[in-house]
């Protein structure tokens, strides 16, 4: 908030600025042609323009200024009063006058300073009087706190603040009085982020913190090439060294993704604003619950979450709240809610859209699914209501000409799920007929450094990111069964749908020919848990991941790069992708 | 040497302790005022490096006698003497144009200061 406010004022300042010249120009155009109704037009709608944004700004003296010309010229035009000479000076003083005030606004950068008196000092007030009256010595006074009438009166305990000019000398000035305890500087507008602990920040450019960041994880890496190095050739000093290095590096990464996190708010203030509006031009009702707007994310984070988030909220609204007359039809409250709720699991950030609006049928889902060839027939009968709805997100299932046929909702998820995903996450939805849905979109706090898990595929290396995997175990090959066209393995019980990592990347695999027990991992995404068999199991590691270059950066079903030991390439899994790219083979679209 | 001072106060007591702690302190006393009317009236006369004052006095405030010494002398280093609990009065000589205060009773260090740092200015 703070930050848009002096976004405003600056632009209100420099748009200001030039309406006060054109202005004098316009003057000295009316000094040539007297009582012109066009110049003097003009002149009203620059009053009455700067008198609007000051009013937004809630600059009372230059609205009052502007406001009372806006008046006095609006006699002149309406009821053809002549613009005498009283008129014009009065225009001339006040472009002065709203000039001098704009230059205030811009001066208003000096602090305060918080004096505190030691507490053995008598009649404070009256040593309060001392020190402001020394330091009106020196610079100009723009504000006390308390005022000094309020000083006066006693009402002052041992603390209070001056706003001056050249206020760093006053500063040490009245640090070295022996009365005084302390004097800090007091921004009244903080200007940046508070660094956690309560630190005051600094602004710090957007692009020199990517580098940073990049940098530390080219640290990274080569802290962990060094690691490598040192299993190979040992070495109890460099191993010492090298600890201590690790450690460094480590703590280093984790003050620059800290340096990077922003408050949620920053996206979720304008939530409220946008249901209300949008509710109100739909003809519906809609209250929205926001939760967890403090929880800190990465920079990047927030801004690719941004649109997709607004476009839930647009499609909860429009297409899953119903009419308050078909709510009451339904027996529901005629207002509907909506609920967006952040909250911290683990090392990801979980955030949830609902709405207790209409819900989607998965049954139309399916029809829709079906009609578009997406659906073989043996699989109308076994597909889950989850398998069904995530069709929702396949690129083009639902286009506003099928709006109404799955009950709204939806449009445009694929577009939420793309962006959620260029950042590691993943979207889910749940939903019921009648009761709402809930969209789920689930991401890493931090995308610069994530942990995998590394799997090779031949020669190759691949990388899970940690928070798909949920375990790795060797399977015996004859634990593998076919069960209705697909390929399953039982797990302690449960049933598991099997994926062969070969078939996927359209590779051969060695494996599975020479051994009676196959690497496998299980995943868990989405709400589903699946098994996939590799080649090989290559440990776990905390990968830099640096974004896909061109024309690599195109293809589905990889989030990005990284460098693992050696400096070997590798490329990181994007799961849920993968998946997708593989089901339409499947289904042959 | 040490600097002057006109010491003003209607109390002879107060006016016999102040000359004692100053004179200690190497000061020269080059004045006593008993009134306000008085104290204008002495410091035109003595010239003095500062001027001790008392706030409360019989015929002419301290506040008042500390506005006329500063339209004679706008320099003038004047350091209020006042009693606990008369605070409003000591702000209001210090917008008068009094550079500092000491608070009676008097611990004499306290008062050795506020003379210094008044004469620094």
């Amino acid at each position: 908030m703070e930050e848009e406010r002096e976004e405003y004022i600056k632009l209100f300042e420099e748009e200001t600025r030039e309406y006060l010249n054109q202005l004098e120009s316009l003057m000295i155009d009316l000094e040539k042609e007297p009582g012109s109704e066009s110049i003097i037009s003009e002149i009203y709608r620059i009053f009455h323009t700067i008198k609007g944004m000051a009013a937004s700004l809630d600059y009372k003296e230059i609205e009052a200024i502007s406001h009372d010309l806006e008046e006095k010229l609006e006699e002149v035009k309406e009821y053809g009063e002549k613009l005498g000479r009283k008129i014009i000076d009065r225009i001339f003083s006040s472009i002065d006058k709203i000039e001098n005030l704009l230059d205030k606004i811009r001066n208003k950068e000096s602090p305060f300073l918080k004096i505190t008196l030691k507490d053995d000092v008598k009649l404070s007030a009256a040593r309060a009087a001392v020190i402001i009256k020394r330091i009106e010595t020196m610079s100009e006074i723009e504000e006390i706190k308390p005022t000094f009438e309020e000083i006066k009166s006693g009402n002052i305990k041992r603390t209070f603040r001056v706003r001056c000019s050249n206020y760093k000398k006053i500063k040490d000035l009245v640090d070295s009085m022996e009365e005084v305890e302390e004097v800090s500087i007091e921004r009244k507008e903080i200007k940046s982020r508070t660094l956690r602990g309560g630190i005051e920040g600094i602004r710090v450019n957007v692009e020199l913190l990517d580098h940073l960041q990049n940098l530390v994880g080219e640290l990274a890496v080569s802290s962990s090439r060094l690691s490598t190095i040192l299993k190979k050739f040992g070495g109890e000093k460099f191993r010492r060294v090298l600890e201590v290095h690790n450690r460094t590096v480590k703590e280093l990464q984790e003050i620059v993704s800290k340096m990077r996190l922003v408050s949620l708010s920053l996206i979720f203030n304008k939530f409220s604003r946008y249901v209300r509006d949008l509710s109100r031009e739909l003809g519906k009702k809609v209250t929205i619950d926001i939760f967890g707007s403090d929880i800190e994310v990465d920079r990047s984070l927030l801004e690719s979450i941004s649109d997709p988030l607004i476009h839930l909220i647009r499609n909860a609204v429009s297409h899953g709240i119903e009419s308050p007359r078909e709510r009451k039809k339904l027996n529901k409250s005629t207002t509907g809610k909506v609920t967006v709720s952040a909250k911290r699991v683990k090392g990801d950030i979980v955030i949830e859209v609902s709405d207790d609006g209409i819900g989607i049928d998965e049954k139309e889902v399916l029809l829709t699914a079906f009609k578009k060839g997406l659906v073989r027939d043996e699989e109308l009968e076994s597909l889950s209501k989850k398998e069904i709805l995530r069709f929702l997100f396949i690129p083009g299932f639902t286009t506003r000409g099928e709006v109404s046929k799955v009950s709204g909702r939806g449009v445009g998820l694929d577009v939420v799920k793309e962006a959620v995903r260029s950042v590691g996450g993943s979207v889910e939805l749940e939903t019921e007929k009648n009761k709402g849905t809930t969209v789920t979109i689930k991401m890493p706090l931090s995308m610069a450094i994530i942990k995998v898990y590394l799997v090779g595929l031949k020669k190759q290396l691949f990388a899970i990111p940690m928070r798909f995997v949920d375990e790795t175990l060797m399977i015996p090959k004859d634990s593998l069964s076919y069960l209705m066209g697909r390929e399953m393995m039982l797990l302690r019980k449960e049933v598991l749908p099997v994926y062969r990592f070969s078939n996927i990347m359209e590779e051969n695999s060695y494996q599975e020919e020479n051994h009676s027990f196959l690497p496998c991992v299980v995943v868990e995404m989405e709400n589903e848990r699946f098994a996939l068999i590799v080649d090989s199991f290559r440990g776990s590691a905390d990968a830099v991941v640096k974004p896909l270059p061109f024309p690599i950066n195109n293809i589905n079903g990889y989030t990005g790069i990284t460098i693992i030991g050696k400096g070997e390439p590798c490329l990181i899994l994007d799961l849920p992708g993968l998946k997708y790219r593989r089901r339409y083979e499947n289904t042959g679209s | 040497m040490g600097a002057r001072v006109l010491i003003v106060d209607d109390a002879i007591f107060m006016r016999k302790m102040l000359a004692d702690i100053l004179q200690k302190g190497g000061y020269e006393v080059c004045g006593e005022a008993a009134s306000g009317t008085e104290a204008a009236q002495k410091y035109k006369e003595a010239t003095p490096d500062f001027v001790t004052m008392d706030i409360i006095m019989p015929d002419m405030s301290g506040i008042d006698a500390v506005k006329e010494i500063i339209e004679i002398d706008p320099d003038a280093k004047i350091i209020m003497v006042s009693a606990m609990g008369r605070q409003s009065l000591v702000v209001e000589a210090i917008q008068a144009g009094a550079r500092d205060y000491v608070v009676k009773p008097f611990q004499p260090s306290r008062v050795l200061e506020a003379v210094q740092r008044v004469l620094k200015l």
